[in-house]
């Protein structure tokens, strides 16, 4: 094998994943910032570690953020494998994972809002930056 | 398939002397000593690969992102760079080191992704990527195993549903006729695999080799089954069966059995992702154990290489 096809063979997969990261950065860095309301929370834990899933609440989510009032509920999130819903995950320190979870279990109770800030560029799948409970970084609470 | 030849009779048959039958029992186990060391580079490979991939699943939330894209990325480079100066430079142990590196870091990079732009696609996009992107590196290796972790990767990124979909749409519209004679080819590979793995073992069973080898079995099922089934809650467990494994192994060396050795090594690397798998809940301190032991592993490789003179007198051949 020549050496100019074994370089071009190993760059692949390290260009790719450096183009990746430039395009969901620039996404990021571009996009304006909406904030939706989110429930039927569910921590999981896999290979790429511990998240929070989430449905988008678009009843109580404030449509005035986006272009023309209307809320782009097919943008956000993916369909669920042989579901019909749209969940999307936050991915969370393993450490603080149990505590966060007995938190969204126990919502109903102690009356807590969940919500999730975006990056949004229309036309772009938007990017979750930010879990907020009751208004407040989900960190923030958690110390409480 | 490599074919047993009974040297003895051979040399009684006066078609080789016994000075050939000596030879060619050496090249055999310097060609079963070589692939032993690539398995255990693999498996140092798969170790740190794997450790790493925990690591980063522990979600280290106070570190900032780009410094570990950053670190991330450099990693990533230099496990590359070290398969092309292993393939230039024809170091066939290092090359599979370093092709299994980059391969399972091509999967800690999606990972890290993932986690840091809170992607919501699912295990087959990962899989996917993670495939597609791993190809080359799968592709360069010279290791079945490695093509046959790439093959296991690429298979989970399909969706079943569409064979589910396709053998209802055989038996509706080329009635069952079809779909029986589709089945029975299937399982004639199948059938042809079993034969294969029976020809592997040797052919000449005999009632108190079947009794071993089903002690064997047994052993073997309930060591790693056993342990498997308890390591889920008790790490000791674990700890039982790499001794087990470990000393399976020592005994094939001292039996001077490399086939064994080799198969024993399979063991090690199948209870390795055993342990990969399980581990949901202490990714962090699993990751770094994984990562010591495969450092540990190559400091092991390195210090026998060195020191052992019955695999000094085994290495006569390039093989």
């Amino acid at each position: 094998m020549s050496r100019k096809l074994l370089i071009i063979l190993l760059l692949v997969p390290y260009v790719a994943l450096m183009l990746w990261v430039a395009f969901l950065g620039f996404q990021d860095k571009s996009g304006r910032q909406v904030v939706v309301a989110v429930n039927g929370y569910d921590p999981r834990d896999l290979l790429s570690g511990r998240y929070v899933e989430y449905t988008i609440d678009w009843e109580r989510t404030d449509c005035s953020q986006f272009e023309d009032g209307i809320c782009p509920k097919e943008e956000f999130c993916e369909e669920s494998h042989r579901r019909i819903v749209r969940t999307c995950r936050f991915y969370v320190n393993e450490k603080k994972a149990d505590r966060l979870q007995k938190l969204l279990w126990s919502f109903n109770q102690k009356d807590l809002a969940f919500e999730v800030v975006y990056s949004y560029k229309k036309g772009f799948k938007p990017i979750a930056k930010q879990l907020l409970i009751n208004g407040k970084d989900w960190q923030e609470i958690l110390e409480q | 398939m490599e074919k047993r030849i009974d040297l003895d009779a051979l040399v009684a048959n006066k078609i080789i002397t016994k000075a050939q039958a000596e030879k060619i029992l050496s090249f055999n186990q310097s060609k079963n000593i070589s692939k032993a060391w690539k398995l255990m580079y693999w498996i140092s490979g798969l170790f740190i690969g794997l450790g790493t991939i925990l690591l980063i699943s522990a979600n280290w939330d106070n570190i900032p992102d780009w410094i570990k894209l950053v670190a991330d990325f450099t990693v990533l480079g230099a496990v590359l760079y070290g398969a092309y100066w292993s393939i230039v430079n024809k170091k066939d142990n290092f090359r599979e080191l370093f092709l299994t590196l980059s391969l399972l870091f091509v999967g800690a990079t999606i990972g890290l992704i993932a986690q840091i732009y809170n992607l919501s696609g699912g295990w087959q996009s990962f899989a996917l990527a993670w495939s597609m992107l791993s190809l080359p590196l799968a592709l360069l290796s010279r290791l079945t195993i490695i093509n046959i972790v790439w093959l296991c990767l690429f298979v989970s990124a399909i969706n079943f549903g569409f064979v589910e979909k396709f053998v209802r749409y055989v038996a509706e519209y080329y009635g069952d006729l079809t779909l029986l004679i589709m089945l029975s080819i299937f399982l004639a590979c199948l059938a042809y695999l079993g034969r294969w793995i029976y020809e592997t073992i040797n052919k000449k069973v005999v009632m108190p080799k079947a009794f071993y080898l089903l002690s064997i079995l047994g052993m073997y099922w309930i060591s790693i089954f056993g342990g498997a089934a308890i390591g889920f809650v008790n790490n000791w467990a674990n700890v039982f069966v790499f001794v087990f494994l470990a000393c399976r192994l020592l005994l094939a060396i001292k039996d001077k059995n490399m086939q064994s050795f080799i198969r024993n090594m399979h063991g090690v690397e199948l209870y390795i992702l055993f342990l990969f798998f399980s581990r949901f809940n202490n990714l962090f301190d699993t990751g770094v154990g994984f990562i010591f032991a495969g450092f540990l592993l190559l400091a092991l490789i390195y210090v026998f290489r060195k020191t052992s003179n019955y695999i000094k007198k085994l290495e006569i051949f390039n093989v």
